[in-house]
């Protein structure tokens, strides 16, 4: 099965709990039509780049699956339906990733470590 | 002085060469004999990090204060990497992780780019420069 990652914007005024449901019914989805979930990641509230229906910010949310394309379009499907989703994006991926996305883990890399640490550590 | 011009892609090279080189010098003060040392690409090699539509941050590094990409001949992206990064901007950009690509003025970009149409070539040292300089991602 090939390896997907599907990322989705949701409204901001959707609280996190919303949103984590949100996720759940989706990845249910990939889990009911035989799929597998790798993970599935909670960016949190972002602002925008620019505004998507009247919207500035918006919670991002990562799945990522290893899941037939039947079960992937339904997905998509109900993320066309949902209207509290403003946009989603999915990639084919070569191979499933390891750890936590960029995105994931930038805000308490920020905070930790200074930059050219982290430089030298992803190079080793 | 052969291999710098493989990073060029093919076609455009011709007589550029000797224009950008001479470029190049200036930047050092008008001395003709100076030998810039060769960046490599970034994206290329042993130590290359993977280009990720998700990491905002290193994508930021390769678009210039408007939005748009910056050349490969200042970033020293090879061709093949220079068009992975074009479709990472372009995913990052769809879900507004990126500020779009803008052509009219507007709060943020800066005025003095455009004005007459001329400007398809010219492009400002200074604003590559500029783009260098980390965290404008959040605005």
């Amino acid at each position: 099965m090939p390896y997907y990652e599907t990322v989705f914007i949701a409204r901001q005024d959707l609280s996190a709990a919303q949103v984590d449901d949100l996720a759940k019914n989706f990845a249910k989805i990939i889990t009911d039509n035989g799929g597998k979930v790798h993970k599935t990641e909670n960016w949190g509230l972002k602002s925008l780049a620019y505004r998507i229906k009247k919207n500035r910010k918006g919670h991002y949310v990562l799945i990522e699956s290893d899941t037939p394309p039947a079960a992937l379009h339904e997905m998509e499907r109900n993320l066309r339906l949902n209207e509290d989703i403003l946009r989603y994006l999915t990639v084919r991926e070569e191979a499933l990733s390891k750890g936590p996305s960029v995105q994931m883990s930038r805000s308490d890399r920020d905070e930790e470590r200074p930059a050219f640490e982290r430089k030298t550590e992803e190079a080793a | 002085m052969r291999e710098q011009s493989s990073r060029y892609e093919g076609g455009r090279d011709g007589g550029r060469e000797g224009g950008r080189e001479g470029r190049e010098g200036g930047k050092e003060g008008g001395r003709r004999p100076f030998f810039k040392r060769r960046k490599t690409c970034p994206f290329s090699g042993p130590k290359a990090q993977p280009i990720d539509w998700k990491d905002t941050r290193t994508l930021s590094r390769y678009i210039s204060e408007r939005g748009k990409m910056v050349p490969s001949r200042i970033t020293a992206v090879c061709a093949l990497k220079q068009r992975e990064l074009a479709q990472a901007i372009k995913r990052a950009r769809y879900m507004a992780m990126l500020t779009p690509a803008r052509k009219d003025p507007d709060e943020r970009g800066p005025r003095r780019e455009y004005g007459g149409g001329g400007g398809g070539r010219d492009y400002g040292r200074s604003e590559y420069q500029r783009s260098e300089t980390p965290d404008k991602e959040r605005a």
